[in-house]
């Protein structure tokens, strides 16, 4: 965070370093995409390249969002948060029910909206109509933060979407309740208070995983994986990929555990792959590259010309964080099993769209710093 | 830092550290996340790594080779191998989605009517984690290829038509298949399991016949890269040998047909207790033929259904189904010993001329009899049938002279011969079971008066069909033994020849001279004498009847045969045939086996490009196979119950 004087010349900034990030992290993220899936789609599509092809459409579908938040001042959406709110709570809705023609279902839950051609999960959108609705609120009333009251009157305009998004899909609303708390958390001078709702957040999530049906073998996996028998299959499965992987790992394609003993080894597991390949180091270096992605949000967040930026990139790193440090969490079965893809790397179309979106945001507002008020 | 104008709200210094606060938070998570990588890393990385290569192995597959074909010397396909499929149900992918469920079990049912819907509905409840449930078992290809097409089916954008039906696969094996049935069944054998062989040929070439399987496994190479090896099944070895299907077929024909003539005929039962017959080249020891009643069903041995009633089959012990079984498997031709009886005349008299104890100028005194202390052994004709030249002495097959001529003879010289004819020992054919004789025939010290003189004739000492029939080729071939063998050849699974198996002539028993005299003899001895009923009209043929009395003596059951061939100069084909115990009141007659040698030999001559060498004479015209118009057929008498006759009289017609 060294701050340089230029002279009195005016300077457009743009954190380069970020892009460069990103860039890095999606050409990774096809490499380890295709190492992984390729054995799977050979055999199931009869075309090893499947996924990697839908993966590259995805990014190039994702670009353009990302180049026009990049371009657009991103102080244009400040009042577009309760729009988006609202928006991404009726489309939360609207695929709760089956409506045959609209609404997707997979692993036996309705997730996706069918657009045309393409296919979305709203729950996706909700993420960021959540970073959007939260900046735009805290933007209004920053003074009142410092009331505990306020911020809880704040967080109660998010129960309606958080409950209608751990109806259908759980993992979701754990994240947007992460983002809401962090931006909270930043937002307020509070301390104590945040812990308090920290623990309840996990003793709520914690009571949910264990009394939810279909989660309930995931705990016995969890506590237990390789003695589990088919719930801890999955979980059991990456550890003995990582276990596998050594300091080095196998080599770039050299996975075993990929040749159809991962499901969801594109997905949710890809991780599993990246230690099993490159071994400890490659996965410490891919972890690196995410901290080194935080820090340069966190300057963003630091140097950005407004409140509102700040509030966004704040949200926009919680997000990044969060969804990261659950996936490493979730493959290292550091938590029970849940499905949390992991950031610019993991297979999926709308989680990378709306992923690159924010980078836009991200983008644009570190196109607002001002280099010479740069600490 | 507030230069601006614009009251812009800023991000407070407070937001700033709360901001680092969370930062340093999610840096301590991944930190820890770091950690917790080291830490699986270092505690099990070994095991898991182990566990990861033990899952590596499991990927191998046995393919299965192909068991070697059996064809007649024609390329007939006697004994083959088809792959046929048993029906696997992944259960565990059938109900991986609710969706797969019912399509599938829909199409199992349409392409296998024969399994139970509900079965499979209750294995899609009950049986949901079973990988591998076998549905039906040995089910033709031609029933799986649909389903296997229609799986794979695809519309015009390629997605598969039918993509829910999941978790079903087939699984190739072998099926043992004898095209003709029974046909050279007991030669043939059959398998258990698609590739043991439990008789026959089956049985004694069953490692050229068997192949090696081949297997498709993944192993690990030095860098730990999975390589992917299939190793491809060896076939088995196909065995051509000298039966022709053509010539067996006759004379199974002619077989069953003189069974079912003389059934229920005189007691209950078949026409006879066993008849059985070989062909053979003469020249080669080839055997084009070896048939014999009842035979069995080689794809389906164990039905005894054609044999006995279903009561019998319930009623009868697993051991005893087991020696029912084993003695309908049994090949009569070799494994059954008994007394040839008057067969064995022309192998005296050819000892005789090849030693010069006896001359075609000698003449005997028939008298009926002979005697041997006070035991008594007859002639045919008790009355004798006065003087006998060596000649008229076969052809009115007397069994005085024979004797006299043994005499003369002598015990030495008489073994010495019935050794180098091939009796008491293995002629090594190559088929399983072969009696040994060894015990069965008379020892020079051992060796009493009356024993020579009934051996002269047959009885008394025990053969088994294939060594007559192997000795008496020599006696008319020009005194060359062969080995008698089935295979002539062993072909790869590409139709390559592998190994042939050439006529092993193993020693010269008599001279040329006495071959061609002994010939001369048995063509008078069907022209003219006993053995007339298998006269082929048109054709010089020789031969000799056997009219065998079997132990205990006083029974009078009889096996009675014909040893023939044809023809007479340059013999051809070579004919034995017996019939033991004949559905007769009288049994002691040899035209039984007579006309079956007819019947078989008016097919086989022409088949066999065997010209008509002589004159046709009207002679055996219009026979069937029990000789009708032939005398004392003994048919048509009322059915009754066998009374056992006492008398101690040897009979040799």
């Amino acid at each position: 965070m060294s701050g340089k004087k230029k002279g009195e010349k005016k300077q457009v900034y743009f954190d380069y370093n970020l892009l460069f990030i990103i860039v890095f992290l999606l050409c990774f993220g096809l490499v380890m995409l295709y190492s992984s899936s390729s054995y799977i789609s050979a055999n199931k599509f009869g075309d090893s390249t499947h996924y990697l092809k839908l993966q590259i459409r995805n990014i190039a579908v994702g670009m353009v969002p990302m180049l026009f938040f990049a371009k657009v001042n991103y102080r244009r959406w400040r009042n577009l948060g309760t729009f988006a709110y609202i928006v991404s709570l009726i489309l939360c809705l609207l695929v709760l029910f089956p409506i045959p023609v609209l609404v997707r279902s997979s692993h036996g839950q309705a997730r996706w909206l069918n657009l045309g051609p393409f296919s979305f999960q709203p729950s996706e959108f909700a993420k960021i109509a959540v970073i959007l609705f939260l900046a735009m609120i805290i933007e209004k009333i920053p003074k009142q933060m410092s009331k505990f009251s306020s911020v809880l009157k704040v967080g109660a305009f998010l129960i309606p979407l958080l409950g209608v998004v751990a109806y259908g899909n759980l993992s979701t609303a754990i994240i947007i309740f992460g983002i809401a708390v962090c931006m909270l958390f930043v937002a307020s001078p509070r301390y104590a208070q945040f812990i308090g709702v920290g623990l309840v957040g996990v003793v709520g999530a914690a009571c949910f995983i264990m009394f939810a049906g279909y989660r309930a073998g995931r705990v016995e996996a969890w506590l237990d994986p390789e003695n589990a028998g088919d719930a801890g299959f999955q979980t059991r499965q990456a550890l003995y990929a990582i276990g596998s992987g050594k300091l080095f790992g196998k080599g770039l394609g050299q996975s075993l555990q990929k040749m159809g003993n991962i499901p969801e080894i594109q997905n949710d597991m890809i991780f599993s792959v990246i230690c099993e390949e490159l071994g400890l180091f490659g996965a410490v270096c891919v972890i690196l590259l995410y901290m080194l992605m935080l820090w340069r949000m966190m300057v963003i967040a630091n140097n950005a010309k407004d409140l509102y930026g700040a509030l966004l990139m704040t949200g926009i790193m919680s997000h990044m964080a969060i969804q990261v440090v659950l996936n490493i969490a979730v493959v290292t079965n550091t938590i029970p099993n849940t499905g949390v893809t992991l950031p610019f790397i993991s297979y999926g179309g709308t989680s990378l769209v709306f992923l690159m979106s924010e980078m836009g945001l991200a983008l644009s507002v570190s196109k607002g710093i001002r280099l010479e008020s740069m600490e | 830092m507030a230069r601006r104008k614009k009251p812009v709200k800023r991000f407070s210094r407070t937001m700033r550290v709360k901001l680092m606060a969370l930062f340093s938070v999610f840096l301590a998570a991944l930190c820890f996340l770091i950690g917790k990588l080291m830490y699986i890393e270092h505690t099990k990385g070994e095991k898991y790594e182990k566990k990861v290569l033990s899952m590596q192995s499991y990927d191998s597959k046995t393919i299965p080779y192909q068991r070697g074909e059996i064809t007649d010397r024609r390329g007939t396909v006697l004994a083959t191998s088809v792959a046929v499929y048993n029906v696997i149900l992944d259960c565990s992918v059938m109900t991986d989605k609710e969706e797969y469920i019912k399509p599938t079990i829909n199409a199992l049912m349409e392409y296998f009517p024969e399994l139970d819907r509900q079965e499979l509905e209750s294995y899609a409840t009950e049986k949901k984690t079973s990988r591998y449930i076998v549905l039906a078992r040995k089910v033709p290809y031609e029933q799986v290829q649909p389903f296997i097409e229609m799986q794979a089916e695809v519309d015009k954008k390629g997605d598969k038509v039918n993509p829910d039906i999941k978790g079903v696969w087939f699984e190739k094996e072998y099926q043992r298949n004898y095209p003709y049935g029974s046909l050279a069944s007991a030669v043939i054998g059959f398998t258990s399991d698609g590739d043991v062989g439990v008789c026959g040929l089956e049985n004694y070439y069953d490692d050229i016949l068997n192949g090696v399987n081949g297997r498709e496994y993944g192993y690990l190479n030095a860098d730990s890269d999975m390589e992917k090896t299939v190793i491809s099944a060896q076939d088995g070895n196909t065995l051509v040998c000298s039966i022709d299907a053509t010539i067996q077929s006759i004379a199974e024909k002619k077989i069953s047909e003189f069974n079912e003539a003389y059934r229920d005929n005189y007691y209950e039962g078949a026409g006879s207790e066993n008849a059985a017959v070989i062909v053979m080249d003469p020249n080669s020891g080839e055997v084009l033929a070896m048939a014999e009643s009842p035979g069995f069903d080689s794809n389906d041995p164990r039905n005894l259904k054609d044999y006995y009633t279903d009561d019998e089959i319930e009623n009868l012990t697993d051991e005893q189904q087991m020696n029912v079984l084993n003695r309908l498997w049994q090949n009569y031709c070799v494994t059954e010993t008994y007394e040839p009886g008057s067969v064995q005349k022309p192998f005296t008299v050819a000892c005789g001329l090849e030693t010069g104890t006896v001359k075609d100028k000698m003449s005997f005194k028939c008298d009926g009899y002979e005697m041997f202390g006070s035991e008594r052994v007859n002639c045919v004709v008790r009355s004798g049938h006065g003087k006998e030249s060596v000649r008229k002495s076969l052809m009115d097959s007397c069994n005085d002279a024979i004797m006299q001529m043994s005499y003369k003879i002598g015990k030495e010289n008489f073994l010495e011969y019935q050794s180098i004819f091939g009796f008491g020992q293995r002629t090594g054919i190559d088929l399983p079971g072969e009696a040994n004789t060894s015990t069965l025939v008379h020892k020079l010290e051992k060796i009493t008066p009356v024993d020579l003189a009934t051996n002269s004739f047959g009885q008394n000492y025990n053969c088994t069909m294939v060594q007559m029939a192997a000795g008496f080729c020599s006696l008319i071939n020009g005194g060359s033994y062969y080995q008698p063998h089935i295979v002539t050849k062993v072909m790869d699974s590409s139709g390559n020849t592998i190994s042939t198996v050439e006529p092993k002539l193993v020693k010269q028993t008599i001279s040329e001279s006495t071959s061609a005299q002994i010939r001369d003899y048995l063509y008078d001895v069907v022209t003219d004498g006993t053995g007339g009923a298998a006269k082929v009209d048109g054709y010089s043929m020789g031969g000799k009847t056997g009219t065998a009395q079997k132990q205990p003596r006083d029974r009078e059951q009889y096996l009675v045969s014909f040893i023939g061939f044809a023809p007479y100069e340059n013999p051809q084909i070579m004919i034995y045939c017996i019939v033991d115990e004949p559905n007769v009141k009288d049994e002691a007659h040899s035209y039984f086996a007579q006309n079956i040698v007819r019947e078989i030999m008016e097919e086989v001559l022409p088949y066999m490009n065997i010209y008509p060498d002589e004159k046709k004479t009207g002679k055996n015209k219009g026979l069937d196979v029990t000789g009708e118009n032939a005398q004392c057929t003994g048919r048509h008498q009322p059915v009754k119950k066998k009374k056992w006759k006492t008398s101690k009289i040897e009979t040799n017609e």
